[in-house]
């Protein structure tokens, strides 16, 4: 499971640089990861454990994924692309690769995706499209 | 707290090569020149030839993945699951590439985008074999400098160049950076040597670069011929494994010396 190796990436770093006496963190996860948040808080409480974290304990945020289009200025979500994607691709077992591939490699969301307004495959994903850190506190 | 020194990837990163013993890059100056064939070729010889061993093969080459023709492998891979791990083309060669995700579909990423890919990449496929060898890109960019950046300590290079002017120049200038980035060179094969007239350059070249000769290897018609017919030419075209040998004997003289520490 990516989510897993995300929670160990995570938890590891904040090992490394302030070792294991913090207490909060704070974690924003971007909706193009598509992270299953219930395993993704078992595997941070049970890597935490590994690490020997004591006493940690999280928020997680969901932030939207945005895309804006660099020729024409366009600004699209990340449920529009979703839906686009349904409707586009009859083969379900197609689909689920394509989107087992922006779970593991978001970046993979340009093999996908155009503008809905111009088609340009030049685009910026302006928020949302990773998991990161935002606060920790000792 | 500053939160910009956090790197989620190197653990991870770590995590996914700490069964590997021995990572190989494969480079080059400029495209067209082979590095494709002959990684492919590395991986796909080494495993058969070497039971004891197992070999993994990873296509970073974001732009022009093409190692699934070389291999034969139908793509996109639809019931690819992440924890499996990557596929298995036979028991001790393992394969990915972003083409077994995303099938032929062009993927137009650069900078930023470009950079997350391959950090997700060699963070999220894990590999349980001996040697990981990488079809890389050409040039210098972020394919080449992430795997050096968190790998570099099992890294070794192999560049490939023809035997021209051009590209012998461009290779030399990678071959400053592999040293520079402190990755070990195998050394360099001289691909399509009887190509066009451009074994005319072999007598006038003197390079540095003829210190890391490993071989020199001819166009081999039946390579793209086979492709064509969606056939492996390693299976069809029975010289290649004599051109690529020495290849593969340097590779297991350098992977003995690591196991014997």
């Amino acid at each position: 499971m990516h989510e897993w190796s995300i929670a160990y990436g995570l938890l590891a770093s904040i090992k490394d640089t302030y070792g294991t006496s913090i207490r909060y963190v704070k974690i924003r996860v971007g909706k193009l990861v598509q992270i299953d948040i219930e395993i993704f808080k078992y595997a941070l409480d049970e890597v935490a454990k590994l690490l020997g974290f004591e006493n940690i304990s999280y928020d997680i945020e969901i932030e939207d994924t945005k895309f804006r289009c660099q020729e024409c200025g366009y600004v699209w979500s990340w449920n529009d692309v979703l839906k686009s994607m349904e409707s586009s691709i009859q083969d379900k077992e197609l689909l689920k690769t394509y989107l087992e591939a922006v779970h593991l490699v978001p970046s993979t969301i340009y093999a996908y995706t155009r503008c809905p307004r111009c088609g340009s495959p030049d685009f910026e994903i302006i928020e949302g499209m990773d998991v990161k850190v935002v606060e920790v506190r000792k | 707290m500053s939160l910009n020194i956090l790197d989620r990837y190197r653990k991870s990163i770590e995590d996914c090569f700490k069964d590997v013993k021995m990572i190989i890059l494969v480079c080059s100056g400029k495209g067209g020149v082979g590095k494709t064939f002959i990684s492919t070729g590395l991986a796909w010889y080494i495993s058969e030839e070497y039971n004891d061993k197992t070999v993994g093969l990873l296509d970073l080459d974001l732009h022009g993945f093409s190692t699934h023709r070389f291999l034969n492998i139908e793509v996109p891979v639809k019931d690819f699951e992440e924890e499996k791990g990557p596929l298995k083309i036979r028991e001790n060669l393992h394969y990915f590439s972003p083409a077994i995700l995303i099938g032929d579909n062009p993927l137009p990423i650069r900078g930023h985008y470009r950079e997350k890919a391959v950090l997700d990449i060699l963070s999220s496929v894990k590999w349980n074999v001996d040697i990981v060898i990488i079809d890389m890109p050409p040039g210098t960019g972020e394919e080449v400098i992430i795997p050096c950046r968190y790998l570099k300590s099992k890294s070794y290079a192999i560049t490939v160049t023809l035997m021209e002017p051009v590209s012998i120049k461009v290779t030399e200038r990678l071959v400053d950076i592999l040293k520079d980035l402190e990755i070990r060179i195998i050394g360099v094969v001289y691909n399509m040597t009887n190509y066009r007239g451009l074994n005319l350059f072999k007598v006038s070249t003197n390079t540095l670069l003829n210190m890391y000769k490993i071989c020199e290897i001819p166009y081999i018609d039946c390579v793209l011929d086979s492709i064509s017919r969606s056939r492996s030419p390693y299976t069809e075209c029975v010289e290649i494994k004599t051109y690529l040998k020495p290849i593969v004997d340097r590779v297991i003289v350098e992977f003995e010396k690591l196991s014997k520490g």
